[in-house]
Order: C-alpha cells, then sequence, then structure tokens
C-alpha cells in the first residue's frame, strides 16, 4: 500500500520569505499525526499544501501516490477534507446545511442532494453527536459544537484524510479533550489519516502516533513522539527549559515547563 | 430527515409567490389616473394571451382605455418588476460573494457610473437612438460597466481580488464620480432637475422597447445567478474551506461580479438610480427562508419584482397627479419596514 500522503523536498516561499525548506515527509495509512512547532514556523502553510489551497511545485506532494498537482480539486476533495482554524461563518445557517455542504464534491452542478447523501451526512452527524443540533443556526451554537459540526462536514467529504488546523485551540479542556477523543476514535473506527495541528504538546505526545517538529520551516524532528520531544528539542526549537516526567496513568511522557 | 420534506414546501411556495407576482401585476394595472374598471382591464390583458383570448369580448371597452392599458401601463409594469428583479438578484448575490450583508448592487459603482454617464447624455444633449434606445440609456449603461470595470481593475492583486479592497475602491470612486456629476451640474444650471430626477428613479418612461431591452440580460443574468447558488453558499463557509470543497473562489467570484454588475446595469439604464430594493429585499427574504442561496435566490428575484411593481403603483397612484420619484417610496417605504424586520428578529435571537 502507498502512504496516504508523501512529501518529497518541499519548498515554499511567500515573496522572499521562505517559509518551507526541503520538507520530507511520508505519513503511514491510518495514524494520528501531530504537526507542532512554535509560531511561525510553517504548519498552516504546509496544511494548505496539501490541501492545494497554495498549489506546490509538480513532484512535491503525493497524495495516495498521485501528484497533488495533477489531481483536481472534486478528486482531492474526496480525499482530503479540512477543518480550517476560522470556523465563524457570517450567515445563519442551520447545522444541518453546514454537513450537507460537505457532499459538494459528488454532486454535479444542477444535482441536488438525494437520499442517499441524507443518509451519509445523518451518519456524519450521529458519529461527531451532533444531529440533535442539526435544525440550530450555527451561529447559536457553543464553540465546542460548532467544532464538531465543522468536523461532521468535513466527514461528509468521506475522506481518507483528515486535516485539522488547530482544532482545539479555543476550547475548553473538557471540550479539548472531547475532540481529540473524537478525532482518535475517527482515526481507528473510519481508518482515517488524520493530520492535525496542536500547540498543547502534551495533548500532542498523548494522541499522537507520529509527531513532525517544525522549527523556522524545516522539519526539526519526526518519529514517534517520545522521541521527538525531548528535552533538547524542545529547549532548541521553543528556547525554554522543560523537565520531561512519566504520566503515572498512561507511563507517556509528560512535558513540564520549568518555571520558579 | 425534514430537509426533504421542506424542500417540497418551497417549490408550492415558490409556485404561489409567481402566482402573488402576476396578481400584483394585474391588479397594478387596474389603477391609475384614469378610472378604468377592473373587469375591463382584465379583459383587455387576457385579450392579449393566446388561447383564453377566443373566450373574451372586448365589446364595449373603449380604444383610448385599451391604449392606456396595453402601452402605458403594462409595459411600465412591466419593466418595474424586471428592474426589481434585477436589482434584488445583483444584492444578493453580491452579499453572498462580498460575505458582507452591507453590500447591494450599487457598491462596485453601478450606480454612480450610470448617473454619470447619464449627466453626460443630457448636458451634451445626445438624443441618438439605437436599437429603440435613447442614447441616456445606453450612456448610463455604459457608464455603470465603465465605473465597474475600472473598480475592479483598481483592486485586482494579481489575479485575486481581496473583498476589502474591492469595496474600498468602490467607496472611493463612488465619491469620486458623485462630485464629477455636481461640479457637471454647478456648470449647468438648466438641466439640474432633469439630473436630480433622474437619480431619484423613475420607469414613467416605460416603453415595451425597455421591456424588450433589458429582458435578456434580467433573464439570462437570473439564471446564472441562480446556477452559482451553492458555490455562494460554500463561498460563505470561508475560502479555505470553499477551495476544499472543489469551489474555486475566484472564478466563482469574478462570475458573480460581472454578472451582477451587468444586471444592475441593465436595471439603472432605464430606471435611473432606484435604491434600497437591492440592499432590503434580499434580507427580507434571508430573514424569511434562511441563508441558503438555492432557497434563497429564486424568492428573492420574485420578491423584488413584487417590491418594484408596487413600489412604482405607489407613486403613480398616491397624489395624483404628481408621480413621485419610485427611488423615493422604495426608501420611504422600504426603509421602516426593514427596521422593523431587524427590531422583531432582534427579539427572536434574544428569545432563543
Amino acid at each position: 500500500m502507498f502512504s496516504p500522503i508523501k512529501i518529497e523536498n518541499l519548498n515554499w516561499k511567500i515573496g522572499e520569505n521562505r517559509i518551507l525548506e526541503n520538507i520530507d515527509v511520508e505519513i503511514e495509512k491510518n495514524k494520528f499525526v501531530c504537526l507542532v512547532g512554535p509560531n511561525g514556523s510553517g504548519k498552516t502553510t504546509l496544511l494548505k499544501n496539501i490541501l492545494k489551497i497554495y498549489e506546490p511545485e509538480k513532484k512535491t506532494v503525493y497524495i495516495q501516490n498521485n501528484d497533488i498537482t495533477k489531481l483536481r480539486y472534486k478528486d482531492l476533495a474526496r480525499r482530503v477534507a479540512c477543518v480550517p482554524q476560522n470556523t465563524v461563518i457570517d450567515f445563519n445557517f442551520s447545522a444541518l446545511d453546514v454537513v450537507l455542504m460537505g457532499r459538494t464534491p459528488y454532486l454535479k452542478r444542477f444535482q441536488s442532494e438525494g437520499k442517499r447523501d441524507l443518509e451519509i451526512v445523518k451518519k456524519c452527524m450521529e458519529l461527531t453527536n451532533t444531529l440533535k443540533l442539526k435544525d440550530r443556526d450555527i451561529n447559536s451554537l457553543s464553540g465546542g459544537e460548532r467544532q464538531r459540526v465543522i468536523i461532521a462536514r468535513a466527514l461528509a467529504q468521506e475522506p481518507d484524510i483528515l486535516v485539522l488546523d488547530e482544532p482545539i485551540s479555543n476550547l475548553d479542556i473538557q471540550h479539548q479533550i472531547e475532540l481529540l477523543n473524537l478525532t482518535k476514535e475517527l482515526c481507528q473506527k473510519k481508518k482515517l489519516t488524520v493530520i492535525a495541528v496542536l500547540h498543547d504538546l502534551n495533548l500532542a505526545m498523548q494522541y499522537s502516533d507520529y509527531l513532525i517538529l517544525l522549527e523556522k520551516g524545516r522539519v526539526k524532528a519526526k518519529g514517534a513522539p517520545e522521541k521527538v520531544l525531548t528535552e533538547e528539542n524542545i529547549k532548541r526549537v521553543y528556547n525554554i527549559e522543560v523537565c520531561i516526567l512519566k504520566n503515572p496513568i498512561n507511563q507517556k511522557p509528560y512535558i513540564i515547563p520549568i518555571t520558579y | 430527515m425534514t430537509l426533504i420534506g421542506k424542500r417540497k414546501n418551497y417549490k408550492v411556495l415558490f409556485l404561489i409567490s409567481m402566482i402573488l407576482l402576476l396578481l400584483i401585476i394585474f391588479f397594478a394595472s387596474t389603477l391609475g389616473a384614469t378610472k378604468i374598471p377592473f373587469m375591463e382591464t382584465i379583459k383587455v390583458i387576457l385579450n392579449k394571451i393566446p388561447w383564453i383570448n377566443k373566450y373574451i369580448s372586448l365589446q364595449g371597452i373603449k380604444k383610448s382605455h385599451m391604449i392606456i392599458i396595453l402601452n402605458i401601463r403594462l409595459p411600465r409594469i412591466i419593466l418595474s418588476a424586471l428592474v426589481g428583479t434585477a436589482l434584488a438578484g445583483a444584492g444578493v448575490v453580491f452579499q453572498g460573494i462580498f460575505k458582507n450583508p452591507m453590500a447591494d448592487p450599487y457598491v462596485l459603482g453601478v450606480s454612480s457610473g450610470a448617473a454619470l454617464g447619464a449627466t453626460l447624455a443630457m448636458i451634451l444633449n445626445f438624443t441618438g437612438i439605437l436599437l429603440g434606445l435613447g442614447a441616456l440609456n445606453i450612456m448610463a449603461f455604459g457608464g455603470a460597466i465603465a465605473v465597474t470595470l475600472i473598480v475592479y481593475n483598481i483592486s485586482r492583486v494579481g489575479n485575486r481580488t481581496p473583498v476589502v479592497t474591492l469595496l474600498l475602491a468602490g467607496l472611493a470612486l463612488n465619491f469620486f464620480i458623485s462630485a464629477l456629476i455636481s461640479l457637471l451640474m454647478t456648470l449647468n444650471r438648466n438641466e439640474v432637475e432633469k439630473i436630480v430626477f433622474w437619480t431619484m428613479g423613475s420607469v414613467s418612461a416605460a416603453s415595451w422597447k425597455h421591456v424588450i431591452a433589458i429582458l435578456p440580460f434580467v433573464i439570462i443574468g437570473s439564471f446564472i445567478i441562480y446556477v452559482l447558488s451553492r458555490d455562494l453558499n460554500i463561498v460563505l463557509m470561508g475560502e479555505e474551506t470553499a477551495k476544499n470543497l472543489e469551489i474555486e473562489v475566484e472564478k466563482v467570484k469574478k462570475i458573480a461580479l460581472i454578472v451582477g454588475s451587468i444586471v444592475a446595469a441593465s436595471a439603472v439604464s432605464v430606471s435611473g438610480i432606484v435604491g434600497f430594493v437591492g440592499l432590503i429585499v434580499p434580507h427580507m427574504i434571508r430573514l424569511i427562508v434562511g441563508p441558503n442561496h438555492k432557497v434563497l435566490i429564486p424568492f428573492t428575484l420574485v420578491a423584488g419584482g413584487m417590491f418594484v411593481v408596487i413600489a412604482d403603483t405607489l407613486s403613480r397612484i398616491l397624489i395624483p397627479p404628481i408621480e413621485i420619484p419610485l427611488g423615493v417610496i422604495t426608501s420611504l417605504f422600504g426603509a421602516p419596514y426593514f427596521i422593523y424586520l431587524l427590531c422583531k428578529n432582534k427579539t427572536d435571537i434574544f428569545k432563543g
């Protein structure tokens, strides 16, 4: 089996600024991958290259062995779904309307959503526990509820890869855990490959199977979480002293910033 | 799933609103300065419809009445329906594409461009006639399109047109052109009244030629706007999501801008500046049927037609023989109703 996402020597510039340099990453199927790194290290830019929001050079980004520059948007949308950083919508769509939009890549121009589409949407809303919100106005939902609706929309695209850009930065701790549990569950149950940008290193450590640490547009380290987030790596990338203990419950490493 | 049921309801509702529009048109044509009995009017109109006309007898109806209905009232009413549809359609498409509820058909300079064109035609006394249309209409149309193109080109960065730049460029150019028009009016005092009345909007000079001239723009434009409905929905979700859902935002934006501007320009070229329709009709309908463009667009198109037909009828009959400018009526009655809807909606939000 070929890997869902393979990136070979990807470079990206905005004006004269090099945002990404020599990125080489291969992601295995059905893994929960976390992308970490300080602000401005190129995490979102990397995601945008995977989503073809930025058009990368030829032969740098491969989605399921297809050069992304040759994939049509429609085909890409059926493989990769995204949960963007900003999910605020100015108009009062109902949650159901929003999720239904996830079916767009499967519809022809004059075709409206059919029974099958509605069934898929219903299933996605059940999975994300949002079915009871279906008639609610998207702007009346809480941050956590809205985020789950957006994930339902992404699932309605029936993707193989789910990309989440800082999905939990606006949520409280309960909803953070709830959302990550949900994502992890989707990864296992629906055989999805998940790539998420996370700022919380401890949550990244606990939830991910594979970690990519970015520093100034380069991959500083990648691999098993405990091998990537070491005291030295964190010191070099984030410029803070940390001490790593063992989480008494799941035995995973736990990072504590050293403050006095 | 309740959605499918809801959609069927909308189809029935849409049919009802179409019938309502026709009834309003009928009714409006029975009103006017000359008293013509209701039944007479209905007979005269039905007589023009194939199949039905066999059963209608026009005996005893004065020739002058027939001319008033067929050549004066009907073209005017139908023209106002088309103008309303065009402005409401352009409004709904601009509000969607700019993701901004404040946008209206005039944001990109359609109105000021048309006004400049019309002013020039009046001052230079152009009287040429092309395809049955006066130089004034053609100059207004040309001015509207020219200014929109300038605004679009100012705000284009590479192959992208950022929304905020577009709105600001439109705003700046609107002010600039208003100043030009004021200057032209100062220098040509004897044309001031004509120019001012033109900018207040009116369809009183309507003829079948005007109707035929803008009919293709309105019909084709409305169709394209409807075709864009799904794309507009998804553009509202944000550009990243839209791209991820295979919508090419820049392409949709370009089509929407071009179609919206042309449709609005065609309306303005025959009616002058009729304010408020393009801003509030989409809002009124959004408050009733929600923001989904698939439903919103068809209802907005029909409602725009109704709104302007009613407004124009009021402008004819309120204080005869004076005609109140159409733009005055649309704003005078539209604004308070809109404010009422806003207040009503606000309390609903707090309740829900």
